[in-house]
């Protein structure tokens, strides 16, 4: 078994080789230190900085280089899939009935007073931003004061802002004076509510999307965060 | 399983016939995880963390489906090569 000096050694060589994300490196320093385990328990003469040098050499001439980019392309696909996943859950009995009930308030809110429609929509959409600009802020919060960087938190997060900026052409028109217009205005009211209900899940997804990568990296890597 | 005990487990059964490199294993593992074929959790053994990989739901299906697909293919190679491989 390796000593806590030669693990130490062993996260400097990863560091050394430009892997600079904790929940990489956690991997890599296991697999080098089985693998120099292996070899000093077949050739007793062997030093460990020996094997560490063949160990390192399987990993052929690019060394860790494509692992790192394999890594960030799959953490990438990671937070899009979970992204989705709690998205699509929102389209689903029950949860969809908040899309349903928000469309439905801010209908009813149009037919009323158009003006209270467009207060409630600011508000939702202000507040679906704020909530987005929290929780991100939050998460990296978090993963800052553990003073590692984490791959999986790098390229996994912040989707959500994306799409709520993207939402403000819908929101814009709604301040314009002729808003709706004249003709199909019921379309364009449901079409504008409808999107606000989107942005809305978009913001939940998002939110449960940190909350979920905040788990599981505090579950995978207790000492991190400890 | 965890990656190292992956090569050397290949490695075993195959008589060393077949040796997956580390440079293949990690990206391809990092992908499956990412598609949710497998799931990894963590485990502190002495003074580092070991990570483990173990097939999920879909991850099962998915492998009896390969599976499936390699038997056809061995059968299907068997048609051409004669003696028949056991």
């Amino acid at each position: 078994m390796l000593t806590q000096n030669q693990i130490e050694h062993l996260f400097d060589f990863c560091e050394k080789h430009f892997v600079r994300h904790y929940d990489l490196q956690v991997e890599l320093v296991d697999h080098l230190a089985n693998a120099i385990e292996a070899q000093m328990k077949n050739q007793t003469d062997l030093t460990f900085e020996k094997a560490l040098e063949n160990v390192y050499h399987n990993f052929g001439s690019a060394g860790f280089g494509p692992l790192i980019t394999e890594k960030r392309i799959a953490a990438e696909k990671q937070g899009r899939s979970l992204f989705w996943k709690f998205f699509k859950e929102h389209l689903r009995w029950p949860k969809v009935l908040l899309l349903f009930m928000i469309i439905a308030i801010a209908y009813s809110l149009f037919k009323f007073d158009s003006n209270f429609f467009r207060f409630f929509y600011i508000s939702i959409f202000a507040g679906s931003f704020l909530i987005e600009l929290y929780a991100i802020s939050n998460f990296t919060r978090t993963i800052s004061s553990t003073g590692k960087k984490f791959l999986t938190a790098d390229f996994s997060r912040g989707s959500g802002l994306f799409f709520v900026l993207l939402f403000v052409p819908f929101c814009s028109d709604i301040f314009d004076k002729n808003f709706p217009p004249p003709l199909h205005s019921t379309w364009h009211v449901l079409f504008s509510s409808t999107m606000l209900a989107i942005l809305v899940v978009i913001t939940i997804a998002d939110m449960q999307v940190l909350i979920s990568l905040k788990n599981k990296l505090r579950q995978d890597y207790p000492n991190a965060f400890a | 399983m965890y990656g190292f005990e992956i090569t050397q487990k290949v490695k075993e059964m195959t008589q060393e016939q077949l040796k997956i490199t580390e440079g293949a294993l990690y990206p391809l593992l990092h992908t499956l995880e990412a598609e949710g074929l497998v799931e990894a959790s963590t485990e502190n053994i002495g003074h580092r963390i070991r990570k483990y990989y173990s097939l999920t739901k879909t991850g099962k299906k998915q492998n009896a489906v390969v599976g499936k697909e390699v038997q056809t293919f061995v059968q299907t190679l068997q048609i051409f090569f004669k003696p028949k491989l056991t």
